[in-house]
């Protein structure tokens, strides 16, 4: 090894192989790997072949536009303007986060095909199901991909947009239809349900009940209703209000008991949730605090659609 | 072979870099054509090339809604200008003639519009919260495309429409409609599709089927009067 180029590299005897990279590339094909330290107002002026002497200059044999870029103030502009725009995305991005948390609601939508089927099937015929139970995996809930327990937002948000246009639908078959409707029966659902998640966190303050039931899972405990709104009303479509009654007397059933049977691990302390009656006042409240939500979902459902089947 | 490493390379132990052999040439960096021009050309081109360059990117576009197949096209170079059209075109053509159209049940123009771009839009999210790896706005630009079929679709429609009505005329018209929603919905899967794992193409491609249902519906129950 040469020795001024260990006397070079103090305290890196890495240096010597460092320095004969760019001498082996072959024929330096690609200029970026070797000026990449260097700043990008720099590498802009390739316009003109001999940028770094007399910038200014050598404006008059060059393009303008390249002079324009070479020039050094317009790069310091530049580079400003961008390291800008980075920030004001990071300050938009945080603040969005703070309303929106966005990594949260990923949680909620790590779904696949298979949770679907599986929970719309819950959804409808929760009665064999035994084990209510959402897995913990060191302090976090599984995702809902691994848990058919676990609560989602695409099945609602699915069956949120299905139903508005359902809906649509079943108001062109009775010409009671116009695009504004559309608007209307969206946004007259969405206050519903706003009411509903408002009303039960009201509820929950006032009972003081310490739960893990964040609104995010409330939303989408709350949301399940659609499903058996949307199958009542396409039903009623097809076959009539017989059909109608029928298929939503049992979605009605089947999500109070979804409802109960879910709640009750949330609201209800431990031991009344294995089943165990507990007296005290406490945990009556809860009972009943459960029991009235899980009745207000088929009114709701009845209440939202009857209008829609003639 | 250690003998043969040393004998062969045995020169290049006492070769030295010493004060007296300078060292000249030039460093210069080659001139990077695709800044060049991105810098000058499209600037001083005239009205003429820009306006062709683009409508040659749209229209090559349109063919590969027509045939699709999995390419990357619409994806790479993803552009607004053909999904506008598209709706302005599907928006005019939903219009009834009479000028006291308030109560008749038709779309105004501005709200196939707000159907078409929200639903775009919500579909985008959907894809983006699921887990797909594609940018919010190659998303918006593969939906508006494959909307081109649909738009085909309404204009058969038009023309059917100007003749005699009629259960033969509904048949014809929702066999035509049908055909291209189907056609809608191969068309976006084939490019959507691949942004997401296998388990969850279903879960991406319902909405998707939702929107041109919309689409698809608003044609259907288009009458002229």
């Amino acid at each position: 090894m040469h020795p001024t180029g260990l006397a070079a590299a103090a305290g890196t005897p890495r240096q010597p192989s460092k320095r004969r990279i760019p001498v082996s590339q072959p024929g330096m094909a690609d200029p970026h790997q070797l000026f990449d330290d260097t700043s990008s107002a720099q590498s802009r002026g390739y316009g003109a072949p001999r940028a770094p002497s007399g910038l200014g200059y050598s404006a008059a044999s060059t393009s303008p536009q390249a002079a324009f870029l070479a020039d050094p103030v317009s790069n310091m502009a530049m580079a400003y303007g961008s390291s800008l725009a980075a920030q004001g995305k990071e300050l938009v991005d945080k603040n969005i986060d703070r309303f929106f948390p966005i990594s949260k609601l990923k949680y909620y939508f790590a779904v696949d095909t298979m949770y679907v089927g599986k929970k719309l099937g819950l959804l409808v015929f929760p009665y064999m199901h035994q084990d209510w139970e959402v897995q913990y995996q060191q302090d976090t809930p599984v995702a809902p991909r691994f848990d058919i327990n676990a609560p989602d937002l695409y099945i609602p948000a699915m069956a949120f947009i299905t139903y508005v246009l359902v809906a649509g639908l079943a108001l062109g078959t009775q010409d009671r239809f116009s695009p504004d409707l559309l608007g209307l029966q969206a946004s007259s659902a969405l206050a519903w349900l706003t009411l509903e998640v408002l009303a039960i966190l009201l509820s929950l303050y006032l009972v003081t009940i310490n739960t893990d039931l964040t609104t995010i899972d409330l939303v989408a405990f709350l949301g399940y209703k659609y499903v058996g709104m949307i199958g009542g009303v396409l039903t009623g479509l097809l076959f009539g209000k017989m059909g109608y009654y029928l298929v939503l007397g049992w979605c009605c059933a089947s999500i109070f008991v979804f409802m109960i049977r879910t709640l009750r691990l949330k609201i209800l302390a431990e031991a009344a949730a294995e089943g165990v009656p507990v007296r005290g006042a406490r945990n009556q409240l809860r009972m009943y605090l459960t029991m009235a939500v899980a009745t207000a979902q088929p009114l709701l459902m009845y209440w939202l659609t009857f209008r829609l089947v003639r | 072979m250690g003998q043969f490493y040393s004998v062969a390379f045995a020169g290049l132990s006492d070769v030295s870099i010493s004060q007296d052999i300078p060292v000249e040439g030039e460093i210069t960096i080659p001139m990077r054509s695709h800044i060049q021009e991105f810098d000058s050309s499209t600037l001083n081109e005239s009205v003429q090339n820009t306006i062709m360059r683009d409508l040659k990117a749209v229209g090559k576009k349109f063919m590969h809604v027509l045939y699709p197949r999995k390419s990357n096209t619409l994806l790479r170079d993803w552009d607004l200008w053909g999904p506008l059209i598209l709706c302005v075109t599907l928006a005019l053509m939903l219009q009834r003639g009479s000028a006291d159209s308030e109560k008749d049940g038709g779309p105004q123009f501005a709200e196939v519009f707000v159907i078409v771009w929200f639903g775009a839009v919500t579909i985008t999210l959907n894809t983006k919260l699921l887990g797909g790896n594609i940018s919010f706005f190659q998303s918006l630009c593969v939906l508006g495309y494959c909307i081109l079929p649909l738009t085909v679709a309404m204009l058969i429609c038009r023309l059917v429409l100007l003749a005699k009505p009629g259960p033969v005329n509904f048949v014809v018209r929702f066999f035509v409609v049908i055909v291209m929603f189907a056609w809608s919905i191969v068309a976006s899967t084939a490019f959507l599709a691949d942004s997401q794992p296998p388990n969850r193409k279903a879960l991406a491609v319902y909405p998707v089927f939702l929107f041109y249902f919309v689409i698809s519906w608003m044609i259907l129950t288009f009458t002229p009067q």
